[in-house]
């Protein structure tokens, strides 16, 4: 993951152990940002705009790590979090990964833990960025379309025959032809099914 | 026989039968020289009666003064002892005129020697034979008085006065029996030396003389005051003896120890109790110097200091000292003395009671040592409860060095080494390594089995201590835990293990309290503040509170309101504050939950003596 641009985000009351986890994650060359308080890193304003994870303690005095899980969620802000914690118990830990928690950790951590659990939510978190890229390309190709070629587009997608396009939309059907190319041509799809595909990802309609 | 003569027989053989009986009382008893007199007296009135007898048959006028003179000298001693048996014996009588009449007699009776026919007459003219109304002859003299009489009649005039007088302060001195007794022998002398004598001598009254019979009423008188000294005498020194029975029985049986030492300190009583405590035989230690033996030889100088002060008449209020038995076990007494005197008013010793307090220092050891030992118990106990904080409490640091120790590893392997990173990271594996160090060491204090140990605590950081050790399980727990420390030092006089167990267990309790509630009321406060000679800690919570039965019954013995609870923390943590001379109760808040008190000594007010030096 070395050299992407990335971010790992510490939350942990203890400062001694906040500041060894910096450390060590600073030293296996993650860019890490790290917070006293869940308070402190809600105010911050760290949205996950770039691909991140949290490392994020269980126990904290006020808002803990589950809290913070949660408020997260509600926000929906996309960020992958592993959790690390003292005294950790099933209970806790399947109400953790049921909320989507990458890995609940047990204190003391291995490096080797640590680093391979940052590494998953890094990867998922990077995942998760490309395909929001890739969504967000094809939808502003689909908003480059015309409405007449958003009409031929939708029935397509649908399955239906140029001819069928031509009826329903009272043309010809070398008229549908040449929308369908130029659909074709801005949705950047080489085939049919890759058109279908990008529609359906983007949850095409018809109307925009 | 006849009457006459049976009748003086009569009264000189009752006067020296009288006297007998003093003289063997004198011999009994020297020092008493009332005895002397009185059988000097009796004498006296026997040798009287013979004498008169002898008047009565006199023949001629130069033996009847001879006999006269002879007569005047058993008046003498008899008046001469009389006044001073009256002065010796009731001692109320004036010295002077004792003294008066001994002087004017002593003359007058020098003089009743130098005149031929006595002091009564200077010359008797004829002897006339006289007769009784029964028939009887006796002889009685007539002749001229002597003038020198005159001295003898002023001496029994005195004599009157004295004797009413001594007799009548006597009287109201409260011995009335003994003063009437002799008042009326002297009255009835009065009246025979002092108006029937004359009445003969002047040929008035035709009868032989009869003083001997007043003699013998004053002897008879005498005597009855003697004899009924003797016999209260007699009746007090049985009493005495039975007195003295009862308070030996008392202190034979007695459950204290008695002990008696003469003026040389040597044991001269010494009850069955105390031979039983002290494991001796009653010969092994009478006569013995009780110091010596019995008291350790290192108080022995201040014991002798006190034993010499106390038969010098010194004051020593009851106090209490270690005492050696026979095979040398110490016993633990307190002593009450008491000086004896002799019958002579000198001081004749002591007489020592002791209480043994060795079984109650005994049992005050057993019940501090048992209390310490539950107090360490409870403590172990409530360890359990501490698990899952003291997991929290070590594995943070145990986290931050690992994730350091790593770190640094990676650090070095860079090139070039990064190593002011290492640098600041061994700085905190030091750092870190130190505060798990505190964690286990107070861990370590919290189950140690030390006897207490009293200094000054301070109790900020006494409370902080303990708010740390419960962090982790505050944490969990998600409840808040303030100490509100006043902005002078709160030093009190303690034991710093037993204090945090208290307040552990109250702190525990407090969590127990809140830990279901919602989260603004998850919160206790551990308030320190003075009131006046007393530190009070204060920890108050905002819980449901307390039933108020609850609040005394929570401090006995197996009250438990928790689950496998073994009901004793609060029990062992009020009689902790106990011994520490502090007080521990609950009280209900006026808007919601409980607060348990505790005070404790300030430091260094404990003891004002202390405060001063």
């Amino acid at each position: 993951m070395n050299g992407d641009q990335h971010q790992v985000f510490l939350v942990d009351d203890d400062e001694s152990v906040r500041q060894a986890l910096t450390r060590l994650l600073r030293a296996s060359g993650h860019r890490v940002q790290a917070f006293a308080s869940a308070r402190e890193f809600l105010e911050s304003g760290a949205d996950g705009s770039i691909p991140a994870c949290l490392l994020l303690d269980v126990s904290m005095p006020g808002l803990d790590g589950l809290d913070l899980q949660r408020e997260l969620q509600a926000r929906d802000v996309a960020l992958p979090v592993v959790f690390i914690t003292g005294h950790g118990d099933i209970p806790m830990s399947v109400k953790a990964m049921k909320a989507g928690a990458v890995n609940f950790l047990a204190k003391p951590v291995r490096d080797s833990e640590l680093l391979a659990a940052i590494d998953e939510a890094l990867a998922r978190s990077m995942r998760e960025h490309a395909e929001r890229r890739e969504l967000d390309e094809l939808r502003r190709r689909a908003d480059t379309l015309t409405p007449r070629e958003r009409e031929v587009m939708a029935r397509v997608v649908a399955g239906r025959l140029n001819k069928q396009i031509a009826d329903d939309l009272g043309t010809s059907e070398k008229t549908v032809k040449v929308h369908r190319g130029r659909v074709m041509a801005k949705m950047k799809a080489g085939s049919l099914a890759q058109l279908v595909r990008a529609a359906e990802r983007i949850g095409f309609t018809e109307k925009p | 026989m006849s009457p006459l003569t049976i009748a003086w027989s009569m009264c000189a053989a009752a006067s020296a039968m009288m006297g007998l009986s003093h003289v063997l009382l004198w011999f009994k008893e020297r020092r008493r020289s009332v005895y002397l007199l009185s059988s000097v007296m009796a004498f006296s009135a026997a040798a009287s009666a013979l004498l008169e007898l002898a008047l009565m048959r006199a023949d001629d006028t130069a033996r009847y003064g001879t006999l006269l003179q002879w007569e005047n000298l058993t008046i003498y001693l008899l008046i001469i002892s009389m006044v001073w048996f009256v002065y010796l014996h009731f001692g109320t009588a004036r010295r002077w005129l004792a003294v008066a009449i001994t002087v004017l007699w002593t003359i007058a009776i020098g003089i009743n020697f130098t005149s031929p026919m006595s002091l009564v007459y200077s010359e008797i003219t004829e002897l006339r034979m006289m007769k009784t109304f029964w028939g009887e002859t006796f002889t009685l003299a007539i002749g001229e008085p002597n003038p020198w009489k005159a001295l003898a009649d002023a001496a029994s005039l005195l004599i009157l006065v004295y004797a009413l007088d001594g007799s009548f302060r006597a009287w109201r001195g409260g011995t009335r029996e003994e003063a009437a007794a002799v008042g009326g022998g002297i009255v009835v002398f009065i009246l025979l030396a002092g108006a029937h004598t004359p009445l003969v001598d002047a040929g008035v009254v035709a009868t032989p003389y009869m003083i001997s019979f007043g003699f013998l009423a004053i002897v008879f008188g005498m005597t009855y005051v003697l004899v009924s000294r003797a016999f209260s005498a007699s009746r007090y020194a049985r009493q005495v003896q039975a007195d003295e029975k009862r308070w030996r029985l008392l202190l034979e049986n007695v459950q204290l120890l008695v002990v008696g030492l003469d003026r040389g300190g040597l044991v001269n009583y010494v009850n069955p109790h105390a031979l039983r405590l002290l494991g001796y035989e009653r010969g092994d230690i009478l006569g013995r110097p009780w110091i010596d033996i019995a008291v350790p030889q290192a108080e022995r100088p201040a014991a002798w200091d006190t034993f010499r002060n106390l038969l010098q008449g010194g004051n020593l209020p009851s106090f209490e000292n270690t005492v050696l038995g026979k095979t040398g076990e110490a016993l633990h007494v307190r002593w009450s003395q008491v000086l004896l005197y002799d019958v002579d008013g000198a001081s004749g010793g002591t007489l020592s009671i002791g209480e043994d307090l060795t079984p109650r220092i005994r049992a005050e050891h057993e019940a501090r040592r048992e209390r310490d030992a539950l107090a360490h118990v409870t403590r172990v106990s409530a360890m359990g409860e501490l698990v899952a904080s003291l997991a929290h409490e070590l594995n943070q640091p145990l986290t931050a060095m690992l994730s350091n120790a790593q770190a640094a590893q990676r650090f070095l392997a860079t090139d070039p080494p990064e190593l002011g990173e290492v640098r600041d990271i061994l700085h905190d594996l030091v750092k870190d390594n130190q505060r798990a160090s505190d964690v286990i060491r107070r861990l370590r204090a919290l189950l140690t089995k030390e006897p207490p140990a009293f200094a000054a605590v301070d109790l900020c950081r006494l409370a902080r201590d303990v708010s740390q050790l419960l962090r982790g399980d505050s944490m969990i727990r998600k409840i808040d835990v303030a100490v509100e420390c006043p902005s002078e030092p709160a030093l009190a006089h303690g034991d710093t293990i037993q204090l945090q167990q208290v307040l552990l267990n109250l702190l525990l309790n407090a969590f127990d309290a809140v830990a279901h509630l919602p989260a603004d009321r998850r919160r206790i406060t551990v308030g320190i503040s003075r009131r006046r000679d007393a530190w009070e800690i204060s920890v108050r919570d905002q819980g449901i509170g307390l039933a108020p039965d609850g609040l005394t019954e929570v401090f006995e013995p197996f009250f438990s309101t928790k689950r496998g609870g073994m009901g004793m923390g609060l029990s062992i943590a009020r009689s902790i504050v106990e011994s520490h001379d502090g007080r521990l109760w609950a009280e209900n808040n006026s808007d919601r939950g409980a607060t348990f008190c505790l005070t404790l000594p300030v430091f260094g007010a404990l003891d004002p003596r202390e405060a001063a030096a």
